[in-house]
């Protein structure tokens, strides 16, 4: 009998517990998915065991270790730290939220639960990846373990023209910019002959400036990794690809690509931005100044004449891109700012399409804001859950969506970005424009035809809760400040 | 209970009350509503009575409590403090209001038996008292201003009661329009005082540190005026809304529209004495601005004389009321105006009561007549309304200023003030005299054509018309004995020197006011006689005209003199603000709203940012051609252009 | 000096002339006898006429996906042999059950291909 010894110290292993659920979740799906012999059956059990998963991986999450400080683990490929413990709450709860909304509507868009759910819980296990990656091996690792199950996810309606056009594109602009990404990494590593965010960080304090901050390889490299990360969330002018593929794509998987993909690629761009390359940051605030200033423009004024919901929340969400990354001037103090416009953010349009999915009713998707008119009439609850949801897209009080806007905003000019913080404001008032598009076709047109499907009151339910806590943090921002700014202080 | 405590419950269970009706009013019912409001008075009342009560046994030096309920706002160099504070300055208000308020409360019980808004009307009333009782008892100057904006609230709430009546609602809009001009000006002498202090280092707007820091304030200016001069004028301004002077007194007849209590109550008793209040409390500042104490004097006492004109041929008993509201609040200012701040209170508190009474009685004759208000068609309900007559005799009897009633002895110290005080005059007081004769001739000719006489309406009518229940006439005779017996508070010097009587009010009031004391001349008595033969003499002149003539007023402009005319008429004052106003805004905001907003604001500023816009809008989307390789391109672009602007910019 | 990489240089040379070697070698030896069948220029079921923009049959795809799947297993696992004695005396049986796992998580991956049929050219439509 061979002794049995652990490979890793269990401090270690504590660190990984939220990948590990996930991914043991993701194996589990599959046995579920060859183990049973009905289709439902299949189903429910593949969606528990999903569940089960999100849930094990938030009760996993280090909260109690918020104070430690950050270590790297597994010979240096990941970080244990509060910055990844707070997306692991994020990511769990997305995860579950995710499968919550969605589950209701697979059948409408010829989806098999189980597929859906194994890949996405797959897809969730490179963002747990994602967001503790400590080097560029592992972060590339973590983007391709994420994304390829979302191309597939993409395509993944049977039958759906637009569903496979969008799988397609999202496939080939994808492998695209992971490409670009690797050929970032690949000069990085050239130039500093490290993997690792901690020695690339050491070796830019201590080479000479011509070989090491103002080495244009390495600038160059940095710039690549840039657009790669930049791709994943969505910000101009890598954002082509968004409206396209959110529209074409199932709801549900609109939603896991809007709300975790998004988070997890934001967490690893700070990491990446704070932890190894924080030195050059008089480069790339100015690329992260114009990548965001386009976004803002680009995603705001193209949301405008958006008669699709799914699309109106593509460009919004380019837009939400350039908020965000206005987070990004709060560097080199903590970047918590970032941090809780991302959950906020995630969160807000999670629930703007969960009850999208929740109000088609009629037999194909919700799409058209047409489709909305007189919901408030139809559903009166749903509806005020919708538009909670979509005043806190719109950064309106007292949704959680103003508290962070109002935190990204204050970085910027605190960092002395008056002009792009005023930017910020004036495209933000496009965004309440077609946001209360949506809201006044609700409340305020007639109803549209209904036939008036069963809906499900426990999605109902959960969706309600989730507008609650979109108005609890929008009321008492603190404490989640408080939480963002604790985890995100300690990546520098 | 602490004296704290009680301050505070004194304002907050009329609130509570409020409250109560207004959010559960319609689950615990009508009659309820009403035994509510009328139980929160009582308490209010009864607290206030302790409360003041309590201040009295302090020494007099002492005499000033302050109950803070939490910090309002704290903006760094600005702090107020929910407080309110209780002197005898509001210690006198408080009372009258609380206690008046009871009365009138009660009197409401049977007045609005059958009105179905009852809950709605006793939540109003609750609330009103509440504001009211935040505007005397505020420790600031913007606890205070709340309270005055919360009294016009109510009050525009009350005159429009009745809104399903459109020149009812018109005119709740006409008097809270009206009072906004002076609003506007108490919050700019407000600002300014403000401003002054906080100049110098320690901003403040309450009472007792505005009055702290009289010295820095004495020193300011604005431009070359000195800011004494402009606060005061300010606020003064702000009073003439409040309390109908002139020029902006044109609401309170119109105010007339609402429930009779709430003329009694808002528009007779309390609300509209909030400016006597306010000059008196901010007595200190007045003293450093002569110019407009002397200003005070004369608007007031013009205002007496020419609501006194209108109120002589006035024919609906409560417009008549509400002129001679309007001209007692005149004698009120004029008596502030000369320095003689105990005679403007002594002024308040006996009006309150007598025409609180006159008001109540009013509603009352309306009340039996069912809803009638036209005095022409009244006469000989002597009989048919015992209660009411007598009592409307009682108060007819005080406000005419005849002895020994109290409205002679409140009235006689003003005129006594205004022609014996360093700020009087002769002129100021013959003004006092005439408008003294007319109240009496416009008061018993109302009083005649209403009670005495042969009935001028219906024969049927005439018998339907009956006294009021006691619910209604009780109060009405608690406020007799007061309006009979009040002038005790604050006997004439002579009087209470010959019967070696103190002095109530004036003892009460010592340590609030500037002490600058009127000589005590020897021209008491003979001042009083003369007061006391002009009462007699507009008394004798209406009985001699309505009684024994038996005139009746008539509506034909061809048997009218033309100063009878211009007096009903009103003296064209409210067609001259809508020409030279009313016309020229509206005309003003036409403009803007056409030719302006439609097609410059409209078109330009709401119409062409969209359509850019959407244009560009348009563009955007029109990139987003749905060809992988067309996004390849931008995302190659976007790449390029990062690349080489970090080549550049490493040059 | 570049003289480092004259060794380079050495190596191509090698390799183009091995191939060229290699390919010149057949041609002296075997007998040439080319019919029409022998001439196409893929001899792997699939007619090469017309575009080369026809749509495969997926199953390549699939077929191929697995094959990746399993040739990149056995690069990890060739090392790992390679070292697996002296790692078995300083680290005991971890890098075992180390390798276990990797394979494990694979194998679920082959059972579920398995199971969906995909390992079959015929893909049996499983009963739903």
């Amino acid at each position: 009998m061979l002794p049995i010894v652990l490979p890793v110290d269990t401090g270690d292993l504590t660190a990984l517990g939220p990948l590990l659920a996930v991914l043991i979740a993701a194996l589990g799906v599959l046995t579920v998915d060859m183990t049973f012999e009905r289709e439902e059956a299949r189903g429910r059990w593949s969606f528990i065991v999903g569940l089960v998963g999100a849930g094990l991986a938030a009760g996993c999450a280090s909260l109690w270790q918020w104070e430690a400080p950050g270590r790297a683990i597994l010979g240096g490929a990941l970080y244990a730290d509060a910055f990844s413990s707070f997306f692991d709450v994020l990511l769990a709860t997305l995860l579950g939220l995710t499968l919550v909304v969605s589950w209701y509507c697979l059948d409408r868009v010829k989806v098999k639960p189980a597929e859906f759910t194994g890949l996405a819980v797959l897809s969730f296990s490179g963002m747990f990846l994602m967001v503790r990656a400590a080097d560029m091996l592992t972060l590339f690792l973590a983007i391709e373990l994420m994304s390829l199950p979302v191309y597939v996810l993409a395509g993944l309606s049977a039958g759906s023209k637009t569903g496979r056009e969008a799988a397609l594109k999202y496939f080939v602009l994808g492998s695209l910019a992971s490409a670009i990404l690797l050929y970032g990494m690949a000069l990085v590593y050239g130039v500093t002959a490290s993997l690792g965010y901690t020695d690339i960080a050491g070796y830019l304090a201590t080479a000479s400036r011509e070989s090491g901050v103002e080495n244009p390889l390495f600038l160059a490299g940095l710039a690549l990794m840039l657009v790669g990360l930049g791709f994943k969330v969505a910000a101009a002018p890598f954002h082509m690809w968004t409206p396209d593929v959110y529209e074409g794509a199932p709801t549900p998987v609109t939603t896991l690509m809007a709300s975790g993909v998004r988070a997890a690629a934001a967490a690893a761009l700070l990491r990446f931005l704070a932890g190894a390359v924080l030195l050059t940051r008089g480069h790339w605030m100015m690329l992260v100044w114009a990548l965001a200033a386009l976004s803002m423009i680009a995603g705001n004024v193209g949301a405008l004449a958006q008669t699709n919901v799914k699309r109106l929340l593509a460009y919004s969400g380019i837009a939400h891109a350039g908020y965000m990354l206005l987070g990004l001037f709060a560097l080199p103090r903590g970047a918590g700012g970032f941090s809780m416009y991302v959950a906020v953010y995630a969160l807000s349009v999670l629930g703007a399409f969960g009850a999208l999915q929740w109000f088609d009713d009629r037999g194909r998707e919700t799409v058209d804001i047409e489709d909305l008119a007189g919901a408030g009439k139809r559903h009166p609850w749903m509806a005020s859950v919708m538009t909670v949801f979509l005043l806190s897209l719109a950064g309106i009080p007292p949704t959680a969506g103003f508290a962070a806007k109002w935190f990204v905003f204050a970085a910027a000019v605190q960092a002395g970005y008056v002009g792009l913080a005023l930017l910020g404001v004036m495209t933000s008032l496009f965004g309440a424009y077609y946001y209360l598009r949506v809201v006044i076709a609700m409340w305020m047109d007639e109803p549209a035809d209904i036939s008036g499907a069963d809906q499900s009151p426990t999605t109902g339910l959960v969706l309600g809760l989730l507008a609650l806590a979109v108005l609890f943090i929008g009321c008492f921002p603190g404490w989640l400040w408080f939480l963002a700014d604790l985890a995100s202080s300690k990546l520098v | 209970m602490g004296l704290e405590t009680l301050i505070a419950l004194v304002v907050l269970l009329p609130l509570a009350g409020a409250a109560l009706n207004g959010f559960f009013g319609q689950l615990h019912g009508k009659r309820l509503s009403g035994y509510l409001a009328c139980a929160v008075m009582a308490a209010s009342f009864a607290c206030a009575a302790s409360a003041v009560a309590g201040l009295s046994g302090l020494s007099p030096a002492s005499r000033s409590v302050t109950s803070v309920l939490y910090t309002w706002m704290d903006a760094s160099s600005l702090r107020v403090e929910m407080a309110f504070t209780l002197d005898p300055l509001s210690g006198v208000m408080i009372l009258v209001v609380t206690g008046v308020g009871f009365l009138i409360h009660v009197y409401s019980l049977g007045y609005m038996a059958h009105d179905d808004g009852r809950v709605r009307y006793f939540s109003y009333l609750n609330l009103f008292v509440f504001f009211m009782l935040v505007l005397v008892l505020g420790a600031s100057m913007p606890v205070m201003f709340l309270g005055w904006e919360g009294v016009g609230l109510c009050s525009y709430l009350l005159i429009g009661f009745w809104f399903e009546d459109a020149a009812k609602a018109t005119a709740g809009k006409k008097a809270f329009l009206t009072n906004r001009v002076g609003d506007m000006f108490f919050a700019l002498g407000m600002f300014s005082l403000f401003w002054a202090t906080y100049q110098a280092g320690s901003g403040t707007l309450a009472f007792a540190g505005l009055k702290a820091n009289k010295h820095l304030i004495e020193q300011a200016t604005v431009g070359a005026v000195p800011l004494a001069t402009f606060a005061a004028l300010c606020l003064f301004i702000g009073a003439t809304g409040k309390s109908a002077q002139i020029p902006l007194y044109v609401w309170l007849p119109d105010a007339m529209a609402g429930p009779t209590p709430v003329s009694a109550l808002i528009h007779a008793a309390t609300m509209v004495t909030a400016g006597v209040y306010m000059v008196a409390r901010m007595s200190w500042l007045y003293q450093m601005a002569p110019g407009v104490m002397e200003l005070v004097a004369w608007i007031g006492a013009l205002t007496a004389l020419f609501a006194a004109a209108i109120g002589l041929a006035a024919t609906d008993i409560k417009k008549v009321l509400a002129y001679s509201t309007i001209s007692q609040l005149g004698y009120m200012f004029l008596g502030v105006g000369v320095g003689g701040y105990v005679a403007g209170i002594f002024h308040l508190v006996t009006h309150a009561f007598f025409k609180g009474l006159l008001f109540l009685g009013a509603g009352s004759v309306i009340h039996g007549c069912h809803g009638n208000q036209d005095i022409r068609k009244m006469g000989g309900l002597k009989d048919k309304m015992p209660w009411t007559f007598w009592t409307f005799l009682v108060a007819t009897w005080a406000i005419a200023g005849l002895p020994p009633f109290a409205g002679f002895v409140s009235k006689d110290e003003i005129l006594y003030e205004a022609y014996n005080s360093p700020h009087g005059s002769l002129a100021l007081w013959l003004a006092g005299v005439v408008a003294a004769v007319m109240t009496a001739f416009y008061m018993f000719r109302l009083f005649t054509l209403t009670f005495l006489g042969a009935p001028r309406m219906g024969k049927k009518d005439f018998d339907h018309v009956h006294e009021s229940p006691a619910v209604m006439t009780v109060p009405l005779a608690v406020l007799a004995g007061l309006s009979a017996v009040g002038g005790a508070l604050n006997l004439p010097g002579g009087i209470a020197h010959a019967l070696h009587l103190p002095r109530v009010l004036s003892d009460w009031l010592a340590p609030v006011f500037p002490v600058e004391a009127t000589a005590h001349a020897s021209n008491e008595w003979a001042l009083m006689g003369a007061s006391v033969l002009v009462a007699l003499a507009g008394t004798l002149g209406a009985l001699h005209v309505y009684y024994r003539q038996k005139t009746v007023p008539v509506a034909d402009n061809a048997r009218l003199t033309v100063p009878v005319r211009m007096a009903r008429d009103k003296f064209y004052v409210d067609e001259a603000y809508d020409i030279l106003i009313v016309k020229p805004v509206r005309g003003l905001g036409r403009f803007l709203a056409g030719p302006i907003d439609k097609r410059v604001i409209d078109r330009v500023l709401a119409e062409l940012p969209p359509a850019v816009a959407y244009w560009l809008s348009a563009r955007v989307t029109s990139l987003q051609n749905g060809n992988v390789q067309a996004y390849a391109v931008v995302l190659f672009g976007g790449t390029v252009a990062i690349l080489a602007y970090l080549t550049l910019y490493l040059r | 000096m570049h003289f480092d990489y004259l060794s380079v240089l050495v190596l191509v040379a090698l390799g183009i002339g091995n191939v060229l070697f290699m390919v010149a070698l057949p041609k002296l030896l075997r007998p040439s006898k080319p019919n029409p069948q022998k001439l196409v220029a893929y001899e792997c079921g699939e007619n090469p006429v017309g575009t080369s923009w026809i749509q495969y049959n997926a199953r390549f795809f699939s077929v191929a996906l697995v094959f990746v799947v399993f040739d990149v297993e056995i690069v990890f696992m060739f090392p790992w042999a390679v070292v697996f004695k002296s790692l078995y005396k300083t680290q005991g049986c971890v890098p075992f059950w180390e390798m276990f796992t990797f394979v494990l998580v694979l194998l679920v991956g082959l059972a579920y291909l398995w199971a969906q049929g995909l390992l079959e050219w015929v893909k049996s439509v499983r009963k739903a």
